[in-house]
């Protein structure tokens, strides 16, 4: 097993990650940084994250579980080097954008992660506010394949804590840019202010945890842009701070789509397994249709300028 | 199980002195309505194509939309943020007049349960009170087309 200086290490980074909270609080009310936070969804995010900790622990044992069967019947041995570490980092990292990515786009993941994306306001405060179902929802098995190489358990863990670990600094709006390499190569506060974002321009984009070769190879890149400020939070945003109706939301409209009357069973697969935004009467719009009416729109607008225009 | 009893004591203390932190500076954050312009131009970040009579609430809150085909918009403050919804026929589940100008909500959709507008016209309270009783009920809801995500 990893020796557990690792996770004392990872732990005394994650508190002291915690305590830029309340100095990015006070940096902001002092106005020498850009950020925004709101007494009540300030905390909303540490109420919902006192029930992502509680039910962490108390179903943490499926992710365990299932890392450890695989890891019982790996292929090979892997050892704990430096190199095999990196290399568990990069391909978790890899696992990480699928799981993002699913987790945008069928309904039943989306339910459990835009809990995360909830909030109107993107601060590091916005880290706190985590699913409450993410062991229950399936997508632990992507933590499999590894295990089933013959990573060592505790290597993916790690790996997976110093992947959250990175990802805290990056939820903020004090800081604009890095340098070129940088935005190039890794996760940045601008590539995750667009991944928060509403705009229909931006929805579904920028998966990546830390590396963003993932979202340049899988076309999945969005850079955020001077003339569309972001807006965050989710398309149909909530009218409460209430953590549980917060963390439950998209569960209970689910159930209420499942229910309507006369709907065939691929009908409610669809609402089940399909992408958020998709109906069976075109009644809502998917991300695509919300990009494809924006850009119509968009299209239309310089058209009326040019026209009103004085001669 | 001491690890969890431990990190969620963390997080209630973070709590804390988040809490006495942004009471310090609550009020300086909120954004109140100019107008029935601004109302508006809030509502269609939401429901791009919306358009109809604003009565914007006395407080600068919030505001309530006549919108073609039967329904109402509704914009409420968030701290620094506008939320929006529109209403159709069953959404409503309860409208209670609250100390003489407050209008008072209650929604069937459980992400957004309640809401309170005040209007300072009497005419226009009664008004609206009736307008958005008539949207109670969970009769057959005719079938509309809304931007909506999920």
């Amino acid at each position: 097993m990893l020796d557990p200086v690792y996770y004392r290490a990872a732990t005394a980074v994650q508190l002291l990650l915690l305590l830029l909270i309340p100095i990015e609080v006070w940096l902001a009310s002092a106005a020498r940084i850009k950020a925004e936070y709101e007494l009540r969804d300030t905390l909303a995010n540490v109420g919902v994250s006192v029930g992502s900790i509680f039910f962490w622990g108390m179903l943490g044992w499926l992710y365990f579980g299932g890392v450890t069967f695989a890891y019982t019947h790996r292929l090979f041995d892997v050892p704990f080097t430096w190199w095999s570490f990196l290399l568990a980092f990069v391909l978790d990292d890899c696992r990480y954008y699928w799981w993002h990515r699913i987790s945008h786009r069928s309904r039943w993941f989306w339910a459990s992660h835009v809990v995360h994306h909830s909030s109107q306001h993107f601060n590091l405060s916005t880290n706190l506010r985590q699913s409450w179902t993410s062991q229950f929802s399936g997508l632990t098995l992507l933590n499999v394949p590894l295990a089933f190489i013959g990573f060592n358990p505790a290597v993916i863990a790690l790996a997976f804590t110093v992947n959250l670990l990175y990802q805290f600094w990056i939820h903020t709006e004090s800081i604009d840019r890095m340098p070129r390499w940088f935005e190039w190569l890794l996760n940045t506060p601008s590539h995750h202010r667009v991944h928060h974002a509403s705009n229909p321009r931006y929805l579904d984009a920028n998966y990546a945890g830390v590396f963003m070769i993932w979202d340049r190879a899988f076309g999945s890149f969005v850079p955020e842009q001077a003339d569309e400020p972001v807006r965050y939070g989710i398309v149909k945003n909530l009218g409460t701070f209430n953590p549980v109706r917060i963390a439950l939301h998209e569960y209970v409209s689910i159930a209420r789509d499942l229910m309507r009357k006369n709907l065939s069973w691929m009908q409610r697969l669809g609402y089940f397994f399909g992408p958020p935004g998709w109906s069976h009467d075109g009644s809502r719009r998917t991300s695509e249709e919300l990009r494809a009416v924006e850009a119509a729109r968009r299209d239309r607008q310089p058209t009326i300028g040019a026209s009103a225009r004085p001669a | 199980m001491s690890s969890l009893a431990i990190a969620i004591a963390v997080n209630l203390v973070l709590g804390g002195v988040l809490l006495a932190l942004l009471l310090a500076r609550r009020g300086r954050d909120e954004v109140c309505l100019g107008g029935a312009s601004e109302a508006i131009a809030h509502f269609r970040i939401h429901y791009p194509d919306a358009d109809g009579e604003v009565s914007v609430a006395a407080d600068g809150r919030g505001a309530l939309i006549e919108l073609g085909g039967g329904a109402v918009g509704l914009l409420e403050r968030r701290g620094r943020r506008w939320n929006a919804r529109l209403l159709a026929p069953g959404d409503v589940r309860a409208v209670d007049v609250d100390g003489g100008q407050g209008l008072r909500l209650r929604f069937a959709d459980f992400s957004w349960p309640r809401a309170r507008i005040c209007l300072d016209d009497a005419e226009a309270l009664a008004a609206w009170r009736a307008r958005l009783g008539a949207l109670t009920g969970a009769a057959a809801r005719p079938p509309r087309q809304e931007t909506r995500h999920a």
